[in-house]
């Protein structure tokens, strides 16, 4: 629930707390964006049909846009460079979703991260889809367009997993269910006080419990229906993780409660190391 | 003096790289300033990730700037309202439809 009483037309007219919380949500959106983008392109080759491949492609492109925005959106209003945001930092100050933190080992694996990962991000964005922070909200009807077909697919290829044999569907279960509890962990625990503040500003419209309880009706009920078992349970009309999270070490900035982070392998290859030498100034 | 006719005639002939029609029938113009020799142009495009975007931006500086009397063109990049195919124009329409796109 919002109380918004102003319209936002640049950072500057934020709160400075309210500036700072606005960064760090958009650098977690934009990492979590950026390690599908990677994912995505890494399995461009080798999925189970040259469909999901060309699919997998193009949802690499997608994600990459959606970075660029909002790297421009970071530069423009909170003064970050992006290319400090990809190649200059710590993996410890990645705020993705930790999921994606290492290689994804099977097609169960990037069809969890399609299907919870993408769409929970997606989730994440409607809620600050009315934000009063106006270039935000000039910026994500196309990318919220543009997200409905990533989640068609995630979907479709949950739904063909699930009812291919037994080996695919328990993969599949166990793929989400750790996609779920990383997907949970990131949005953060009820009542957090940026999000409070965010919330307060109408920079947000609409709180994480509730946006997470979204992404968990949408997977709970689709799992029910295929019999796929992902680690959420129905207590009163209402899905939840069979294990829940313990907040007590999460951290506001990281958006995590465990000491983890992005392989350094998997950032050798995103930040083009290797290719040095032929970047552009 | 520099009219807006003079800049969507200009716009008209930026072609997207993609299939044989311009920005203006794909829709993705959404407006045209004049201000004495500085034009202002407000597009879109069809996808955030599209690959192509600094470079049909440089395309629209060029065409634009070889109007005489113009000094500066300044392309600003919107994504409100979003791009859907319901902005191609009449005759792009037609374009993609001769080239086997369906709509």
């Amino acid at each position: 629930m919002s109380t918004q009483t102003a319209i936002f037309e640049s950072a500057g007219d934020l709160s400075a707390e309210n500036r700072t919380n606005l960064r760090n949500l958009l650098i977690a959106i934009a990492d979590t964006k950026l390690l599908l983008g990677y994912h995505y392109g890494e399995w461009t080759f080798g999925p189970p049909q040259i469909e999901a491949a060309i699919a997998c492609c193009s949802l690499c492109q997608s994600e990459l846009g959606h970075v660029r925005l909002l790297h421009g959106l970071l530069n423009k209003h909170c003064d970050e460079d992006p290319d400090r945001l990809v190649c200059d930092r710590a993996p410890e100050e990645f705020a993705n979703i930790p999921f994606l933190d290492s290689g994804i080992a099977n097609w169960a694996g990037l069809v969890a991260a399609n299907y919870v990962v993408d769409f929970a991000v997606t989730t994440l964005l409607y809620s600050l889809k009315d934000s009063a922070f106006q270039p935000l909200h000039m910026s994500l009807e196309k990318m919220l367009q543009e997200e409905r077909y990533h989640v068609h697919h995630g979907k479709g290829w949950f739904r063909t997993l699930a009812l291919k044999n037994e080996d695919t569907r328990t993969a599949l279960g166990v793929a989400c269910a750790r996609a779920l509890q990383d997907v949970a962990e990131w949005f953060g625990p009820p009542e957090e006080s940026a999000e409070r503040q965010l919330l307060e500003a109408g920079v947000k419209q609409e709180g994480s419990s509730s946006a997470l309880a979204r992404v968990f009706a949408e997977i709970g009920n689709s799992a029910d229906e295929l019999q796929v078992e992902v680690g959420l349970h129905k207590s009163n009309d209402e899905w939840a993780l069979v294990e829940e999270t313990a907040w007590q070490d999460w951290d506001s900035r990281s958006r995590r409660v465990r000491q983890s982070q992005p392989d350094q392998d998997i950032l050798y290859h995103l930040r083009g190391n290797k290719n040095e030498v032929f970047k552009l100034s | 003096m520099v009219t807006t006719d003079q800049v969507w005639d200009a716009l008209a002939r930026v072609n997207d790289p993609e299939y044989p029609l311009s920005v203006v029938d794909l829709g993705m113009v959404y407006g045209v300033g004049v201000n004495h020799k500085d034009i202002q142009i407000e597009m879109t495009f069809t996808a955030i990730g599209c690959p192509a975007i600094d470079m049909i931006i440089a395309d629209v500086r060029d065409e634009v700037g070889k109007i005489p009397e113009v000094q500066g063109v300044n392309v600003d990049v919107v994504w409100s309202p979003a791009w859907t195919k319901a902005c191609i124009t009449d005759k792009g329409r037609q374009i993609l439809q001769y080239y086997g796109v369906g709509l």
